[in-house]
Parts: structure tokens; sequence; C-alpha cells
């Protein structure tokens, strides 16, 4: 074939000098638009907080189970102060049922801590004996209730270990179906109120008898959500009883 | 050139042609994923793994878009015709990326449960009547399945085994997994991020692809409205000098079809401007080495009969062609693939 003619071909090997001036063009503006685009489309996304897992560091935390409404183990282990943390599954599931036996005793538990802000939980560690009896009984005050008044909130309900910083992001659209797995397979479902200025307030939802529940809010998790209900403190928790029915989407 | 299935060679363009595909896959996940990591005080990033799925998933849709975009601009200018050659190794790279996307969200958010991730995927949302809570997952999941159906069949044993007419019906699929994926953007990350800038890029980028067709189309009508002259069933389309020489002009007949007239060696041909391989535009390439060559991927055809050069055996409807009072006319009856016609001889450009 003549290599004189000013037409490309796929199977020639020379581009004719108008169309390598065009491609040269073109390949250095993709790689130039591809790190720019990639740059400004990285740079845009919001801040996904500042939750964390040490995975790689298991202890043993001792303290007194509560199952109701979701399991915690109360304890001043951590820094001398009463402390409610939430145990949870280190993968998507519960731990209900394998807590049930230590209701209101002193325990030891094994898991790694995942925490953000002034919230704390404990993963449980999955492939091992995790928990058992304290060899001596754990000294606490009684549960501390205090009715705090109603509330009307705008916010979403969330898993409280993706949330806290198992994901992250633990919340919004992306992170629904993952929220509603974890709940769905005996997570803790709390209410993340946020006002105009990004502040952030964390209620344990529950119903209106300060029970747990999951399978009824399964479709509103993830989403923008208006929650009304009764505030009350237990310990350093706060609930957010509710009517599941009430529950709708804004 | 063609045969029953012949692939098409590499050459040095086409490698060069990859590797700059690569490089810009490459440098745009380099730069996500460190701008992602860096512009945020530590501990207050995403994880690495769901980093990853945005960079996957944000390079699938934007190779999409330039691989959409390719079409219209080499209709609109020939010098973008050579990034068709390797645009399906692009729509290839393209479900790549997405299936990486695709596996590591299922992984990442549908795992880990004693539930299999696709039913979890499933059963985890259902809210198909919300806007605000729709499992856009779902939506992914389709165009991640068109998308594999379409990079599965993109090679030339498909299109050879499904026939030229029915494998271009299929890849315009395409189509339908660019909506999906609009869709799949738009009720999913554009939701959970409050910047404008993601539903502007996603908008954007299809108002571009949308005007790009459209001029494409626009300018392709005018081609044809220059051509729709005819007399006595026959096509008028001008002088022999308004054909460059080794070239063609396209005209499109009542009926819809396109017929590519090309002018050579002090003569006329007419043939049907739909290449047997991708339904090229046999009328936007040239005749080179005596043979119609398509712009797309080189095949070749002769001018009087419409037949590939031996060994190849491809055909293409040929037209009857004659020039009467310094005009040329075409008549728009198609003959038969592969069928002979005496070609128009040009007596003044000889004289």
């Amino acid at each position: 074939m003549s290599r004189n003619h000013k037409f490309f071909v796929g199977y020639d090997d020379k581009l004719p000098k108008a169309d390598r001036r065009a491609m040269i063009l073109t390949g250095g503006a993709s790689l130039l638009g591809a790190a720019l685009i990639g740059a400004k489309l990285a740079v845009h996304q919001g801040d996904q907080g500042s939750g964390n897992w040490d995975q790689g560091k298991v202890f043993d935390l001792t303290g007194r189970v509560e199952l109701s409404p979701y399991p915690v183990l109360r304890t001043a282990a951590i820094d001398g102060h009463m402390r409610s943390v939430s145990l949870v599954c280190s993968n998507k599931c519960g731990v209900d049922a394998q807590l049930t036996p230590y209701e209101g005793k002193s325990v030891w538990v094994r898991g790694s801590l995942i925490k953000r802000g002034r919230h704390r939980l404990l993963a449980v560690v999955s492939n091992a004996d995790w928990i058992g009896a304290a060899q001596n009984p754990v000294s606490l005050a009684p549960i501390a209730e205090e009715y705090l008044g109603r509330a009307a909130l705008n916010g979403e309900i969330l898993d409280a270990k993706c949330w806290t910083g198992a994901m992250r992001p633990g919340e919004g659209k992306t992170h629904k179906a993952c929220a509603s797995l974890c709940i769905r397979m005996g997570g803790t479902p709390w209410f993340v109120a946020k006002d105009k200025t990004g502040k952030r307030a964390v209620f344990v939802l529950t119903g209106p008898g300060g029970e747990a529940i999951r399978q009824e809010v399964l479709t509103l998790v993830g989403e923008p959500v208006r929650a009304s209900g009764r505030l009350i403190r237990r310990d350093d928790l706060v609930q957010l009883r509710v009517d599941p029915a009430s529950l709708h989407a804004v | 050139m063609s045969h029953t299935y012949q692939a098409v060679q590499w050459n040095p363009f086409k490698w060069r042609y990859d590797l700059v595909v690569l490089a810009a896959i490459a440098l745009f996940i380099a730069a996500f994923v460190v701008l992602t990591m860096a512009s945020r005080p530590p501990g207050h990033s995403l994880t690495l793994i769901q980093i990853l799925i945005r960079a996957f998933g944000a390079s699938a849709f934007l190779l999409l878009n330039v691989i959409l975009a390719i079409g219209p601009l080499a209709r609109l200018s020939p010098r973008f015709t050579p990034l068709l050659y390797n645009r399906r190794h692009m729509g290839v790279l393209c479900f790549l990326l997405a299936l990486v996307h695709g596996g590591l969200s299922l992984f990442w958010y549908q795992g880990f449960a004693d539930l299999n991730p696709v039913v979890a995927l499933f059963a985890s949302n259902a809210n198909y009547t919300s806007i605000g809570g729709f499992p856009f997952e779902s939506l992914g999941l389709l165009a991640l399945i068109l998308l594999g159906i379409l990079a599965v069949s993109s090679h030339d044993y498909w299109q050879a085994a499904l026939g030229a007419t029915f494998w271009k019906r299929l890849h315009m699929g395409i189509y339908i997994a660019y909506g999906l994926l609009v869709m799949h953007i738009m009720l999913g990350i554009v939701q959970g991020e409050k910047d404008v800038i993601y539903p502007a890029v996603v908008i954007g980028a299809f108002c571009v692809l949308a005007v790009l067709h459209g001029a494409s189309v626009i300018v392709g009508r005018l081609k044809d409205k220059q051509a729709s002259a005819s007399l006595d069933g026959w096509i008028n389309i001008g002088t022999p000098g308004k054909i460059r020489e080794n070239q063609a002009k396209i005209i499109k007949t009542k009926t819809g079809d396109r017929i590519a007239v090309f002018r050579y060696d002090g003569k006329v041909s007419a043939v049907s401007n739909v290449c047997a391989h991708q339904n090229g535009p046999l009328g936007e390439g040239r005749i080179i080495d005596g043979c119609i060559t398509c712009p797309w991927h080189g095949w070749q055809y002769r001018p009087q009969d419409g037949r590939s050069p031996a060994p190849f055996n491809e055909k293409i409807a040929t037209y009857r062609v004659q020039i009467d009072g310094g005009m040329v006319y075409v008549h728009p009856d198609a003959l038969p693939p592969g069928t002979a016609t005496p070609p128009a001889i040009i007596k003044e450009d000889r004289a």
C-alpha cells in the first residue's frame, strides 16, 4: 500500500501529519484533563467525620452487660468515668443472643474499640471466646434515667457501628443499603440529627417504651427523616423514643 | 480489507492509543485517591476501599462519555476519525472499571453478613417508589450487566457471527447503559455529596454528548439535503467536479438509504455507504490502491462491483451511474451486493 495518501486507515502504521497533530493534542488534553478532573472531584467531597476503628488493637474490657434496648457494656475501665460502650459484632450481625446469659452480670469482653467524638463501641472479636464472667464483680452506680422532654428532629437513621468509624462515609445515600443490612442483621440504630450549621446530635433510636426497633425502621434508614418523640437520658446515652409509624421521610 | 473473520491487527499507533488511554485512567485514579486522602485531616477521609469504589466508578462513567463522544466528533471532523480505531478497547476498559467498582461495592457494602451479597443488595432497600430512597445500586447493576454483554460481544468474532446489522443494533444498547448510569449517579452519589460539582459534571457531560450528537445529525441532514434533487427517478448529484478525486459524495435516497458516489481515475461509481464490517461510513473513506477504503477499520471494496479483493469475500450493494449533460446521475435502486456495474466515464476531465 502506498504511504503518501493523507488518509488514515486502521492497519496503517503511520498517521498523516494533520491527524498526528490532532491525536497528540487530543492525547495530551486527555492526560491533563483526567488528572485535573480526578483532582477536582476528589477535593470537593464532603468531610467524612473523625470516626476510627483500630482493628489491630484488641483488648479486654470489664463492666456490666445491659441488653435493653441494645447491648451495652457499662464500664468505668476506659477513662475512669462511667461510660455506656455499645457492644457490636465485628461483621454485619448482632450479639444479643450471645450476651443474653450475661445480662446484668459483670463480665470481661474482648474486642477492638470504635470511636467517634465521645461515642465508644466495642466490636467483639468473632474468631475466639470473647466474653466471660469477670473475676471480681464490677461496682457501678444504678442506671440514671432522666426525662428531657419532647423533640421533633430532622436527621438520619443509621447504623451505630458504621457511623462511628466502621465505614467512612457511614451515612448518606451511598451508605443506605449497608446501614439497612447492618440493622436488619442485628446492628444498633442511631438517629443523628444535624442542624443548619452541620452540628450533629446523636440519639439511640427506640420504640415508645424504650424497646429495640430494627425491622420497623429499615425502609427509612439512610434517608432524611423527621422523627418526633420523647428524649430520655440513660447514663451517658440519650434515647429518642418514637412510634415507628410516625417516622417519615422529608 | 476484510475476510469472513479477520481480526484488526495491532500497529504502533494502536499501542500508543491504548497506552494513552491507560495512562489517563491511571492518572485520574491516582489524582482522585491521593487528593481525597491529602485534602482532609488524618482520620477524616474516606476509607481506602471507599475511595477506590468512587475512583473506579467515576473513571468508568467519564470514560463512557468519551467513548460516546468519539462517534459524533468523527462525523463532525475527520481529524477525530483515528479515535474510532480502539474505541472497542475503551469499551472493554470501561466495563472492567465498572466491574471493579461494582465488585468492591458489593463486597464492602453487602458483604460480611450471613446473607448472599446479591440477595442482600436487593433485600436491603426496595424503595422503588421513592426518589430520595431509590435503590440506585440496582440501576448500576443493570448497566454493568449491559456493559458486560457489550464488552464480551465487542470482538470481531461476534460481529461476524451475529451479522453486522444485529451486532450494531445490540451495541446501540450502550445508550441504555449510559442512561442507567446517569440515573445511578444522580440517585446515588449526587444525593450523598452536597457539592454542586457532582451534578454539574454529570449534567454537563450529558449536555455535551447531546449537543455533539445533535450537531452530527444536523450536519448529516444538511449534507443529505444538498443531494436531494432528482430527475426521472435518477438522482442528480451535480458535476463530477463536485466530487474530489479518490473521494466520495454521500447522498440519501427517499427511502433513507445512503449512497457513496466515488470519483477515481476519470470514472464515477456508486456503492452503499454502509461498510459490511461495522456499518462504517464508506463515503467518508478514500480510494486507496484502487479500492474504496472504510475510514473506520480499513475494510476495502472495489468500486465497480462492491466486492472485497481476493482472498476476501465481503460484498456491498452497488448502484447504476450515468453522466448526462455534464451531470452525474445515480439510480436510487440498490443492486444486489457484489453486482458489477460499469462506472460512468468523465469525458470532460480527460480532455
